[in-house]
């Protein structure tokens, strides 16, 4: 770019002007600038004897608030438009020449991801749809590829996110019965190219509640903010596991609660049974952005230390439903009790073949099991013992 | 009474900034650190390092440093220039001079007296990437 003048656009000429700074060291290194009637946020990228070399892109008022309170990174900011402009620039800030970066040549001057502004911020999320959300889920696999996924994919994560919603975000006082149906999520609009799913907010059905007698004393706020805290149950379970398989602490022994969390989570964390890579889970409660990312690798670790500390356990049951895109099935105790039951690939695949996953068939499995509120779980990888059809 | 660098103007930095204390840390652009790392732009003879000096912003007479670790690392993080930098550092007193936090985020800046040794005293904290 230094050989050549690429002068293109409307730059209105003149120097580059910090109305805000944001980052500073020997002069502005990350600023606000007007550039014609638009707010660009200007990234110094490169210094040479010379020159500065600056990305500018524009920026909404709100996005710069995100920015400037921790809550997106700077590289995040700059990636969310598909305008960025490469802005040359003697030590005055005189501007010399202009270019148009495509996203094919961006990835080079950019800043590293999940660094926000503030030095003490931790790792932020890189977008933002995660920047708003309250819980964001972001999929990185070879069946999530930019522009298109398969429905029944698609279908796979959204259904396995509202199983995550129903089990962990759900009110206690909603969860008896049909009373889950006054309770729901805002969903951000999903991000295809690594598929991003995000919770923005719980909602409640203030009406439906008083309209329905078993509901009608029940605060409506307090729901509200009972979503909340168990969205921060949810995070705290994630961040502590994955800060134990950081430290390589041997045996992370996590609360109760957050054993269940994690359980219920794990039909959505990556492991070497499924084709997920990386999920990115960012947290955005309490004025807080937080993020982290759990490969493989940790996924598999994640899955065996809670298998490790749950109790064998034997339990009988009558199969009523079957949910094939998690490849579980629901059994009901003769005293009613449910429990789901989540056999290993080898073993659901060879009940599917031999006919035996069906409704209304009786059964026993036994393997680690986890008591909880509302149903409990069993893993199983042994063949079920099965009862004669009455 | 302590005095500035030559050509400081009167009043810069206030009296009542802080005198320098702890650590601080400052990227040089030689290992080990030249008497122009350590000249602010005001004072700098370079043309890149005074074209843009405002003779009025009394930080433009003193040293952009970070006075914390984690804060190299995050501007390291950030800029992958400064990482093409060697980052020195240095324990100061208040016979050094005078440092206060200036402007955006994490910012300091260090005022040293005429006559301080620094280039001696700087140690090597993080070598150039």
């Amino acid at each position: 770019m230094s050989s050549s003048s690429d002068l293109v656009g409307n730059w209105p000429g003149g120097k580059l002007v910090p109305n805000e700074v944001l980052y500073e060291y020997d002069g502005p290194t990350i600023f606000v600038s007007t550039i014609g009637l638009t707010e660009y946020l200007v990234y110094k990228a490169n210094e040479t004897d010379e020159y500065e070399q600056f990305l500018a892109v524009p920026i909404r008022h709100d996005e710069l608030e995100l920015l400037k309170r921790g809550r997106i990174s700077v590289r995040g900011a700059l990636i969310a438009r598909a305008e960025v402009w490469l802005i040359q620039t003697d030590y005055s800030r005189e501007v010399h020449q202009v270019k148009q970066l495509g996203w094919e040549s961006l990835a080079h001057w950019l800043p590293r991801p999940a660094v926000g502004l503030l030095p003490n911020g931790g790792r932020v999320p890189d977008s933002f749809p995660q920047a708003e959300a309250l819980l964001a889920f972001k999929f990185e696999g070879p069946a999530l590829s930019p522009g298109s996924i398969r429905l029944s994919t698609l279908k796979n994560y959204l259904n396995q996110i509202s199983y995550v919603v129903r089990e962990v975000l759900l009110p206690d006082a909603l969860s008896k019965g049909r009373n889950n149906r006054f309770f729901d999520v805002q969903m951000g609009a999903p991000v295809l190219a690594s598929l991003m799913l995000t919770i923005k907010a719980p909602e409640i059905d203030k009406q439906g509640l008083a309209n329905f007698n078993p509901t009608k004393t029940l605060s409506a706020d307090r729901l509200h903010q009972e979503a909340l805290m168990k969205s921060k149950d949810l995070w705290e379970a994630l961040e502590e596991s994955t800060d134990a398989i950081e430290k390589k602490a041997p045996d992370f022994r996590s609360t109760q609660r957050h054993r269940e969390i994690l359980q219920i989570l794990s039909g959505i964390l990556p492991n070497t049974d499924n084709d997920l890579d990386r999920l990115e889970v960012s947290y955005g409660g309490q004025n807080l952005n937080k993020i982290l990312t759990i490969d493989k690798n940790v996924g598999d670790q994640i899955q065996k230390a809670i298998a490790d500390v749950a109790p064998s356990q034997e339990v009988v049951g009558t199969i009523f439903e079957i949910n094939g895109e998690s490849g579980t099935f629901i059994i009901k105790s003769d005293l009613g009790r449910q429990t789901t039951c989540k056999p290993s690939p080898e073993i659901l695949q060879q009940m599917e073949k031999n006919g035996d996953l069906q409704r209304g068939t009786k059964l026993r499995v036994q393997g680690p099991f986890w008591e909880r509120t509302r149903r409990d779980y069993i893993y199983f990888d042994t063949y079920p013992d099965f009862f004669p059809k009455p | 009474m302590k005095t500035f660098k030559q050509g400081t103007p009167p009043g810069c930095p206030a009296d009542n900034t802080p005198d320098a204390s702890g650590t601080i840390f400052r990227a040089c652009d030689t290992n080990p650190p030249s008497e122009e790392d350590l000249t602010s732009h005001a004072h700098s003879t370079l043309a890149r390092k005074r074209r843009n000096v405002d003779p009025a912003k009394c930080t433009h007479w003193g040293l952009s440093v970070w006075i914390t670790e984690q804060d190299v690392q995050h501007a390291r993080e950030l800029h992958d220039w400064i990482q093409r930098k060697t980052i020195c550092k240095l324990a100061v007193t208040p016979s050094d001079g005078k440092l206060a936090q200036t402007g955006a985020s994490s910012h300091h800046t260090f005022w040293p007296y005429e006559g301080v040794d620094l280039a001696s005293r700087f140690e090597i904290f993080l070598s150039n990437v």
